[in-house]
């Protein structure tokens, strides 16, 4: 209990490396949330729309890239920009590029199958009108994207949940670099290590805060499709 | 195709992901910018990046966070630190993902120089490991023989026992104990924890077992925890850390000249005196011990 | 045999399989230009994928399918001349006008273009109070009338209908009714399913009967001319 009081004092006293450290986390998370939404709702759309030999692999493929542990992806990523790796000479190890590369991957598999999962809910006649009317295969990923914007509202939060609370991949490729590569939740695993309860609780607090915002706006999100 | 929305949700997640964009990316770079003033009246190095890979040890008992600011003061380097075990540490060496090296596992670093990883290597200080458990010492520890004698008293008493597991320097100099002690350790009382040395110590806590640490680490962290030095001062638990720049010849991305500054100045008398100068709670934790 | 050029579509030994279960098969059946044909049957026994494999919504199917002389299959841009109009069509959010502008647009009208299609399909379809409105506050015929003009202004003239007035009341009926009337006296070719006997007896050239899955082999089952 009192290590709560101490969370809350720590907050509100806006210890600067406290709030430094709130700031990056989300600057990361927003750039590798935006990284991978870029390829990611286009590829979860053309696997709803496509009519191709293989989609079922494909969307199975999606689907068990999305369950990989995030340390595992943080080691693949790893061997590509290590400095002996093919995009060593980037220099993104260790750095916030690495990071935000790193979460993307994260992100990237889980707005497509989500965005997939979510457009399946769509009615069905829309695709074929847009069909039937003549719409090219772009078009038709531009109109259906626009249709399904709340799932797809939906799949983009969640992919930003998931690397804001992620651990793994801002360990292994950020270094938890203190003024540079540390985020929320590598203070967190640092300072829950050293004992240091109440920094890391005033932390966890604003890693609860963020997810009910992310809760609440997709809650947003399901009662506008409706 | 809904040109004409008056809903919210979309437009809500948008303008938020904006607005904490623009608030993060203008705090984190004041940050950076506060973290790095550069003093005036001294050029910036090129690259002014130097990449550290040391063990938990020099990071967590606030040996680096003390130093670095002096360095940085120094010589314009800012010291980027990755702190993982010793083992890890000189796996970054080898691929190159660090530049220097601040590790305590002499005959891994051996072999390292040996490889052809490093290009120099100087001692810089050492501290020794203690053996930490419940201040009541239910296993007898005080007064063992040796190091080696401490620890075959853990094993018939099967006390609670926290390993690092992790291939530290710390783990490596528990499993040559071992080895002295001729035992294998197994069992529920022994438990390998893969953590860095302050979460072991808080798991002894937690266990009211016993951990082998180092006096650096235990010093910044005991205040936290119900333990007490339970062993100490054996010649065999004398903890030598040593400096090692990466062979810059192994990749043109390696900030070799950075390494060099690193080394250099953690070996100057500057760097010796301020080693000897940290103290917690009165105490020094590392003894400088360079010998040009 | 090859199909006379005259011939909208032309389907010979078709099998179309839903979960490896043949859903529709048709050994052969061939819809002239600016004919009105009626699928008739029961709910169920095929017609309304029968209408969809003929606009290559569906697929891969075996067998043919032939619309202007050319095989469907790999044929996409074949589609432009044909629209399927669900049994409740989809208008998209906004106004009729944009409903029509975006049609119009996937066709690659230019803009003065599409305004002169737009007047003139508000004209003959009767859209003029209509043009303004939010498309999803329409009732079912307005909505029926709005796909029609869409795909119309747009440049198809063989429309595929799925129960164009299934679930109308007598006016919004009657009005459907006389569009299609008018489409068909303009020289569109309409193929259409219907429960409705009114509509098949005042629209159809033909009936062609459906059962179980099975189109029933293209033979005149009656002619109400």
């Amino acid at each position: 209990m009192d290590s709560i009081i101490g969370a809350f004092a720590l907050l509100a006293g806006g210890e600067r490396e406290v709030w430094w450290t709130v700031a990056t986390s989300l600057r990361f998370s927003l750039w590798s949330t935006l990284l991978a939404v870029i390829p990611g709702v286009p590829l979860g759309a053309a696997l709803f729309l496509g009519r191709f030999k293989g989609k079922r692999a494909a969307v199975a493929m999606v689907n068990a890239v999305m369950a990989v542990p995030t340390v595992v992806v943080g080691l693949f990523v790893y061997s590509f920009i290590s400095r002996s790796g093919p995009l060593g000479g980037l220099g993104l190890l260790y750095a916030p590029g690495g990071v935000i590369l790193g979460q993307a991957a994260l992100a990237f598999p889980l707005v497509a199958a989500m965005s997939y999962t979510g457009l399946q809910k769509l009615d069905p006649r829309y695709n074929e009108t847009l069909l039937t009317l003549g719409a090219g295969p772009w078009r038709r990923v531009l109109a259906i994207v626009r249709e399904g914007r709340y799932v797809i509202t939906q799949s983009v939060l969640a992919a930003f949940g998931r690397v804001t609370g992620e651990v793994g991949v801002s360990m292994m490729l950020g270094g938890n670099i203190r003024w540079y590569t540390r985020t929320m939740t590598t203070t967190i695993a640092l300072d829950a290590g050293k004992g240091e309860f109440e920094r890391a609780l005033s932390l966890g607090i604003v890693l609860l805060s963020v997810a009910l915002a992310i809760n609440f706006l997709s809650h947003l999100a399901v009662r506008d499709a409706a | 195709m809904n040109l004409s929305t008056k809903r919210t949700s979309v437009r809500a997640a948008a303008a938020l992901a904006v607005l904490l964009l623009g608030a993060a990316q203008a705090f984190a770079l004041g940050g950076k910018e506060q973290a790095q003033a550069a003093p005036a009246g001294r050029p910036t190095p090129a690259n002014p990046r130097v990449r550290l890979a040391t063990t938990t040890s020099t990071e967590n008992s606030g040996l680096l966070t003390y130093l670095l600011p002096f360095f940085t003061e120094d010589t314009g380097y800012t010291v980027d630190v990755v702190a993982v075990g010793t083992g890890a540490a000189l796996k970054l060496g080898e691929n190159a993902d660090a530049d220097v090296l601040l590790v305590h596992a002499r005959a891994q670093e051996d072999a390292f120089m040996k490889a052809g990883h490093g290009a120099t290597r100087r001692d810089v200080m050492y501290n020794d490991f203690i053996v930490v458990g419940p201040a009541s010492d239910p296993a007898g520890l005080k007064g063992s023989a040796d190091s080696a004698a401490a620890f075959a008293k853990l094993a018939a008493a099967q006390a609670q026992f926290v390993s690092r597991g992790d291939k530290s320097g710390t783990h490596v100099k528990e499993l040559d104990i071992w080895k002295a002690a001729k035992i294998v350790p197994s069992g529920s009382w022994y438990k390998e924890a893969g953590q860095g040395m302050e979460q072991v110590i808080i798991m002894a806590d937690g266990l009211q077992g016993y951990a082998l640490a180092d006096r650096g680490t235990w010093i910044a962290v005991k205040d936290k925890t119900s333990l007490a030095v339970c062993y100490e001062g054996d010649a065999g638990l004398f903890n030598p850390y040593g400096v090692i720049t990466v062979n810059p010849a192994k990749n043109v991305a390696i900030n070799a000249f950075g390494a060099k500054a690193f080394l250099e100045w953690l070996t100057s008398e500057r760097g010796q005196g301020l080693i000897a100068s940290y103290k917690l709670g009165g105490q020094t934790l590392f003894f400088p011990n360079y010998k040009p | 045999m090859r199909p006379s050029p005259s011939a909208a579509f032309s389907v010979a030994r078709l099998a179309f399989r839903y979960e490896r279960r043949v859903a529709v098969s048709c050994e052969g059946l061939e819809i002239g230009l600016g004919e009105s044909v009626a699928f008739v049957g029961p709910n169920g026994s095929g017609k309304t994928t029968m209408l969809k494999l003929l606009n290559g919504l569906l697929g891969p199917f075996d067998g043919s399918i032939e619309f202007l002389g050319r095989p469907l299959r790999g044929n996409p841009q074949l589609r432009r001349r044909s629209v399927y109009v669900h049994q409740h069509p989809v208008l998209f959010a906004g106004t009729v006008r944009d409903n029509l502008a975006y049609a119009l647009r996937l066709k690659r009208f230019g803009r003065e273009e599409s305004a002169r299609r737009i007047d003139e399909a508000a004209e003959r379809f009767a859209l003029g109070g209509l043009l303004a409105r939010e498309a999803g506050r329409l009732s079912g015929g307005e909505t029926q009338r709005v796909a029609v003009a869409r795909a119309v202004a747009a440049g198809a003239d063989v429309l595929l209908l799925d129960e164009p007035t299934s679930s109308m009341d007598a006016e919004s009926e009657a009005g459907v009714r006389s569009l299609l009337a008018s489409l068909k006296g303009s020289g569109a070719t309409l193929v259409f399913s219907a429960h409705d006997e009114t509509l098949v007896r005042d629209i159809a050239d033909r009936t062609i009967g459906f059962a179980g899955g099975r189109a029933l082999d293209g033979a005149r089952q009656g002619d109400y001319r």
